[in-house]
């Protein structure tokens, strides 16, 4: 079965095996297992929210190798300064948990360089 | 392995990432800016942003500005189509409308291209779009400049330049996993 032909199945089953999730330099933290398909109106401003956007990703592929993913997360809040870090765990492909930090400075940097496309529409 | 079927960009490198975000064009009613430059070992990629609004409802049926992924639905506007280049420094440059690579036998990273996909959008009376474009080979250091004409939104000629050098260091970042990856083998 192609990751085409049932996408959302597929991407879920290998999603709840990753346990992504980011965690901040204030201990705040959220993961891919809280699952929101959208920002909930009602949720805390200071409350991370993870979301998931468009993705492609093949099993197998035209070659009839191996498999891959790329999907598009999106995260509120942007993070306090100081370290923001990525973790994952996968037990079913062997990774029992990693982690990385990066700067979140960088972040916040980006963030003060973002323009909107049309700046009167801003509400 | 035959050469046609090595992929590119390869699924087995991590590119590098140059932090680079321009805003192409603007009018009023439509913008185009490039953002997210991933560079791999033998080329690029960049995300094109295309947002539009107040869409005329003529020009919500069928509305499809890549010409290089064919007509969509609804007739063909010559002035319709974003038109997209990239120059490199030393006067090279690839387009939208160039035909693809099409000769089986020589490795796709070795033949100049730039290709769109995949890419997320929609609307209504507003329209947004992000494509994915790759395009290789690497840029020469100097000015790596993005150029877009799109008459029928108001977009004569516009043009950013970025520093092709950032492209060049984020492409000495990229992660290349498996080095036994037939496939992948040139990139």
């Amino acid at each position: 079965v192609s990751f085409f032909d049932q996408p959302l199945r597929v991407t879920r089953f290998k999603l709840v095996h990753a346990m992504w999730r980011r965690q901040r330099a204030d201990g705040r933290k959220v993961t891919n297992l809280d699952q929101y398909p959208f920002v909930p109106e009602d949720l805390p401003p200071d409350q991370p929210v993870l979301v998931e956007g468009g993705g492609v990703g093949s099993e197998g592929g035209r070659l009839g190798r191996g498999a891959f993913w790329d999907l598009e997360l999106a995260v509120q809040p942007l993070p306090p300064p100081g370290p923001l870090a990525f973790v994952c765990a996968w037990p079913g492909r062997g990774i029992s948990e990693v982690r990385v930090e990066v700067d979140a400075g960088l972040v916040l940097d980006a963030a003060a360089a973002a323009v909107p496309f049309f700046p009167e529409a801003r509400s | 392995v035959r050469p046609y079927d090595l992929d590119w960009p390869c699924h087995n490198v991590v590119p590098g990432m140059a932090p680079v975000a321009a805003v192409l064009a603007r009018t009023e009613q439509t913008v185009v800016a490039m953002t997210g430059i991933r560079a791999y070992p033998t080329g690029f990629g960049f995300t094109l942003n295309l947002r539009l609004r107040n869409l005329h409802p003529r020009q919500r049926r069928g509305f499809w500005p890549f010409p290089e992924l064919g007509r969509h639905r609804g007739p063909p506007w010559s002035d319709g189509v974003l038109r997209l280049t990239v120059e490199f420094a030393d006067g090279h440059s690839v387009t939208n409308l160039d035909p693809a690579p099409s000769d089986p036998e020589v490795p796709a990273f070795e033949q100049p291209m730039l290709s769109s996909g995949p890419g997320t959008g929609g609307g209504v009376d507003g329209w947004s779009f992000d494509m994915d474009y790759r395009l290789r080979p690497l840029p020469p250091p100097g000015p790596l400049a993005f150029a877009c004409v799109w008459p029928a939104r108001g977009i004569p000629s516009a043009r950013v330049e970025v520093d092709g050098a950032a492209v060049l260091r984020a492409a000495d970042a990229a992660v290349t996993l498996w080095s036994d990856d037939p496939y992948c083998s040139a990139d």
